[in-house]
């Protein structure tokens, strides 16, 4: 299906989308994070959206007065259009990507478990990013803050973010609010922080967490990830239920359970929603069959929406 | 096919259990990681909608075992023809029948005649009957060899008949005793035939009736036991016994007055009443209504207290100490002749020069023979210029040697030694301790004199002795505080026959003794006097002297008081004549002084050498009086635990022999059907495949829960 533009409902060309179960049988991060970045930009390329292109983002219509060494001759060449190219610090954000790396994440129902997901989105928004000459880090976060590299665009750095999102699913999401508190400090930069996790969690520290991120003056985009069978509870046979994080067991009986887990888990998705909005949190909730091209559409109107806003502000 | 026990069958119901537990929801083995229970809570399991039974061939087998289980319990059997000739096995029965004291109750001999009347009426043709009357011992009315050689017709009459003719008696209970005897009294199978043997109790179960002594024994399991008891409740008893030997009271006679605990009253009244006249003496009951003592007494069921009589009134007449107002009345007596006290006389031979001195034996020896109601102990002084002590031979106990012997003395003194008599032999120097040599017709035992610096104390002390044996206790065996600063060494090596009582820490004798002829001399190798040892001033000292006296006393001191079955050899009368005389309840009879007379009933009882003396006006010169009671367990009439006696004793039921005719073919017939089924013991089969069906329906619930976990997802 193509990506629809959430606002206008406006439906595109069609990607060279890949499925997801087989994308996510490819080993490496890296090579999915390209091979969805790249049928991804060739179908934002054949799109016939004018002025709607990450690549346009770093240009400019040429007004006279212009410098003419900024002056993009390729473009020219190619298009007949003066364009002058726009510096990188003035379009480049400071990215960086909270991964949930705790237990919880390592359910799937699907084939591939919300980690595999989570972390194909986070590569493949960090191989995005680069390309936009973005500096992409990154916090992983389990029991707490298990790894974090600074957000840089330097040769290397790329593959060191990728390679730090490969680690394994351990620890609880009890340490996920802790570690947000660890986060905000090294948040020096104001950029980008882009949160994926399940938010599986008791919500009473939530907000607070999302102040202090706020505070630091970056903006926040906040994926929840969950699964379909999570979301609706979609098991058959009675079983023991085993808690990925804490090991609890429950005999659940998914026919005489559903009705209140649906119940819960929408209110605590309100929660989120309404916790965000206060915030001013970008929060979309994905399942882990939701086109990862929809989810990067979706992150780009973000992305261009930010970097206007910051060029304007820049310009004023 | 027919069922021993139908009614077990019923419990084949029970197979609704495995249908009930096949249609519930199984609890599923399965896990499934989720990623947070946060949202969810847990379930009970629930029926299946569909109301499905699943897994069927694990139900059927479980099903089928218990089914097979009900009907194993049920003890099927199927009906032959086989048993038509069966014929029920002979019984032997001996009936053993309470005639103590404590069946003298009213009504009690009356129902025990009953119940044997019943057992005996219930007897087939073929059983063998034998019937025994127990109280300390027991005595066959009716042996099996007896039964089985009378007329089938006469048997039952002739013991009837014997039965009736007999009355309880007045002895003790040995009931555990005999109970166990009883069952070796079966006769030995001669065939192989099966023979049921029974013995039939019939007591009050008196909880006197040492019944315990049961408990020692291993009860033949091929005896079963049936117990008539004929006690009846509601019954109030108090008794009166002796409490102590009247021999050793000083200055008051002591009776206990006890009532049982299931006693419903708590106050009687007891009188003491002295018999003064012949005739009172001989019908054993005070016919003098003028009792010298009596008193109200308040006694709660299960005590007792202790009556006193004091002495001087006791002291001559016999007399009868008397309950009233109880319900039962055979112990209500208690018969008491005093035991008159006994004249002993002991001589000492001393030097007469330490009379009066400290340092001398004979200052010590007037206060250590106190007099009591069994003695008076008179000390004479043996002269030296008498040959032989100065008083009746009769009345001589006991002979003291402190000092020298002339040589007359020592030739009497060797005689009266041989004779039986004894005598104490303390040693004051060594030269006087050479005569012990010479009382033993052996010369040259080494003797010394010895001083010790400082003290010795005393080593070794041989407890087994009669006259040490008071000293055992804990609380009496130390001897630690006697010191002995001098005495006479002396080597007995030579005397094989000596033996030492005590010895001094070095070995030394100090106390010991050696036979003379059918007498014995005691030794002591150093004296009371203050210069030799703190004898006289130990605490021990006193019982020491009294147990050697006690010994050294010819055993004449007869007692007076007796129990019902306790035997009296006439030798200890010391009548010396051709026949003894027996007056009890206005009844004389005749002995032969050579045997012994057994007491069978409580009261007075009057033994005279001859039968004039027997009519003798005053009781003192009417020969021995003695008082025979009941034994004390006799009293004791609440009954005993009966799950007590029927532990571990094959119980047999009333109703096992039932008298009724139709009640007996029932049972007849019962037991033919219970031997049938005992030859066919189909419920071992059944119990098998119990065991095969459990085992492979284990093995089944086990393959199939594998089966489960292996199945992806």
């Amino acid at each position: 299906m193509a990506p629809v533009d959430r606002s206008s409902g406006q439906r595109y060309p069609p990607p060279m989308f890949v499925d997801l179960a087989t994308l996510m049988q490819i080993q490496s991060l890296e090579l999915r994070a390209r091979f969805l970045i790249d049928g991804f930009l060739s179908g934002l390329h054949r799109s016939p959206a004018h002025g709607f292109s990450v690549e346009f983002t770093e240009y400019r219509p040429y007004v006279p007065g212009d410098d003419l060494r900024y002056l993009d001759w390729h473009l020219l060449a190619r298009s007949d259009r003066y364009y002058i190219k726009q510096f990188e610090d003035e379009t480049n954000l400071s990215c960086s990507l909270l991964l949930d790396n705790s237990r919880s994440m390592s359910f799937g129902s699907v084939g591939y478990s919300k980690a595999d997901y989570g972390k194909t989105l986070a590569g493949t928004l960090a191989c995005f990013l680069t390309r936009q000459r973005d500096g992409v880090g990154l916090f992983r976060i389990s029991a707490g803050l298990d790894e974090s590299i600074p957000p840089r665009f330097r040769p290397g750095h790329l593959h060191r973010v990728l390679h730090g999102l490969e680690c394994p699913p351990e620890g609880t999401s009890s340490g996920l609010l802790p570690a947000l508190e660890e986060v905000a400090p090294r948040l020096k930069r104001r950029g980008l922080l882009v949160i994926i996790s399940d938010l599986l969690m008791p919500l009473e520290q939530w907000e607070t967490r999302l102040a202090e991120l706020k505070a630091t003056g970056s903006d926040i985009v906040l994926f929840q990830i969950l699964d379909p069978a999570e979301r609706e509870l979609s098991f058959d046979q009675s079983a023991l239920f085993v808690d990925a994080e804490t090991g609890q067991e429950l005999y659940i009986d998914p026919e005489m359970a559903r009705g209140t887990y649906r119940q819960r888990l929408e209110e605590h998705l309100h929660s989120i929603r309404q916790t965000c909005e206060r915030q001013g949190v970008f929060w979309q909730q994905l399942n882990t069959t939701d086109p990862l091209e929809q989810v990067l559409f979706d992150f780009l109107k973000i992305r261009t929406r930010l970097g206007r806003v910051r060029h304007s502000s820049r310009q004023y | 096919m027919s069922f021993l026990t139908p009614f077990y069958l019923l419990a084949g119901l029970a197979i609704g259990a495995p249908i009930l537990f096949h249609l519930i929801r199984k609890i599923p083995k399965g896990r499934q990681l989720f990623s947070s229970l946060m949202f969810l809570t847990p379930s009970p399991p629930r029926f299946s909608k569909q109301k499905r039974i699943e897994n069927w061939l694990l139900l059927l087998l479980r099903s089928a075992a218990l089914i097979l289980l009900a009907v194993a319990f049920a003890r099927p059997f199927w009906k032959t023809d086989s048993l038509a000739d069966w014929k029920r096995p002979s019984e032997q029965v001996l009936i053993l029948l309470d005639r103590s004291a404590s069946m003298q109750r009213p009504g009690y001999w009356s129902r025990a005649v009953i119940a044997a009347r019943k057992i005996i009426d219930s007897a087939a043709s073929d059983d063998v009957l034998q019937v025994m009357l127990f109280d300390e011992t027991s005595a066959p009315v009716m042996t099996f060899a007896e039964w089985s050689s009378l007329p089938a017709g006469a048997r039952k009459k002739e013991l009837l008949q014997r039965i009736e003719e007999r009355q309880p008696g007045w002895q003790g209970t040995s009931g555990g005793e005999q109970l166990f005897h009883a069952t070796t009294l079966f006769p030995r199978q001669e065939t192989k035939e099966t023979v049921s043997q029974r013995i039939v109790l019939i007591s009050d179960l008196q909880a006197g009736g040492n019944w315990d002594s049961l408990q020692a024994e291993t009860w033949p399991d091929q005896v079963r036991l049936q117990i008539e008891d004929v006690s009846q409740s509601g019954e109030s008893n108090f008794s009166v016994q002796p409490a102590s030997d009247p021999r050793q009271s000083l200055q008051q006679f002591r009776f206990r007055l006890s009532s049982t605990p299931d006693a419903s009253q708590n106050s009687v009244t007891w009188t003491w009443t002295e018999v003064s006249d012949k005739t009172d003496v001989s019908a054993n009951s005070p016919k003098t209504n003028h009792p010298v003592l009596t008193e109200d007494v308040s006694l709660p069921p299960g005590e007792s207290d202790i009556v006193l009589i004091p002495r001087e009134t006791a002291e001559a007449a016999p007399a009868v100490l008397e309950v009233h107002g109880d319900s039962v009345a055979f112990d209500n007596r208690c018969y008491f002749v005093p035991t008159p006290a006994e004249d002993v006389t002991i001589v000492y031979r001393g030097p007469a020069e330490e009379t009066g001195s400290l340092n001398g034996l004979r200052f010590f020896l007037g206060p250590l023979f106190p007099d009591d109601s069994s003695r008076r102990v008179q000390i004479v002084d043996w002269k030296a210029e008498e040959d032989i002590p100065s008083v009746p031979e009769g009345t001589l106990h006991w002979i003291i040697i402190g000092g020298d012997l002339s040589r007359p003395q020592r030739d009497w003194l060797k005689g009266w030694l041989r004779n039986g008599r004894q005598a104490l032999f303390v040693a004051r120097n060594a030269a006087q301790a050479a005569l012990i040599g010479d009382l033993l017709d052996i010369e040259g035992i080494p003797i010394r004199e010895e001083t010790v610096p400082g003290h010795l104390l005393l080593g070794k002390v041989d407890l087994d002795h009669a006259a040490l044996q008071q000293f055992r206790g804990p609380r009496f065996s130390d001897f630690t505080k006697l010191r002995i600063w001098k005495y006479r060494s002396m080597n007995l090596a030579s005397v094989p026959s000596a033996r030492v009582l005590a010895a001094l820490e070095n070995d030394a004798p100090m106390l010991f003794e050696i036979p003379v002829g059918k007498g014995m001399l005691t030794g002591l190798a150093s004296g009371w006097n203050r210069d030799d040892s703190d004898l006289a001033v130990w605490s021990k000292f006193v019982p020491l002297m009294n147990g050697l006296l006690q010994q050294a006393r010819p055993k004449t001191g007869l007692s007076r008081q007796w129990i019902v079955g306790q035997r009296l050899p006439f030798s200890s009368l010391k009548f010396h004549s051709e026949k003894v005389f027996v007056r009890h309840a206005e009844k004389t009879s005749t002995h032969s002084p050579d045997g012994e007379f057994v007491f069978d009933a409580p009261g007075f009882y009057q033994f005279a050498p001859t039968e004039e003396a027997l009519g003798a006006s005053s009781p003192d010169e009417s020969g021995i009086m003695m008082a025979v009671n009941l034994a004390v367990g006799e009293s004791r009439t609440e009954r005993y635990p009966q799950e007590l006696l029927e532990a571990g004793i094959p119980l047999q039921k009333g109703k096992d022999s039932p008298v009724d005719p139709e009640q007996r073919q029932r049972h007849f017939r019962q037991q033919q059907l219970q031997e049938m089924e005992a030859r066919q013991q189909w419920w071992r089969w059944l119990l098998l495949g119990v065991l095969l069906l459990v085992g492979t329906e284990s093995a089944l619930a086990h393959w199939k829960g594998e089966q489960r976990q292996a199945a992806p997802g």
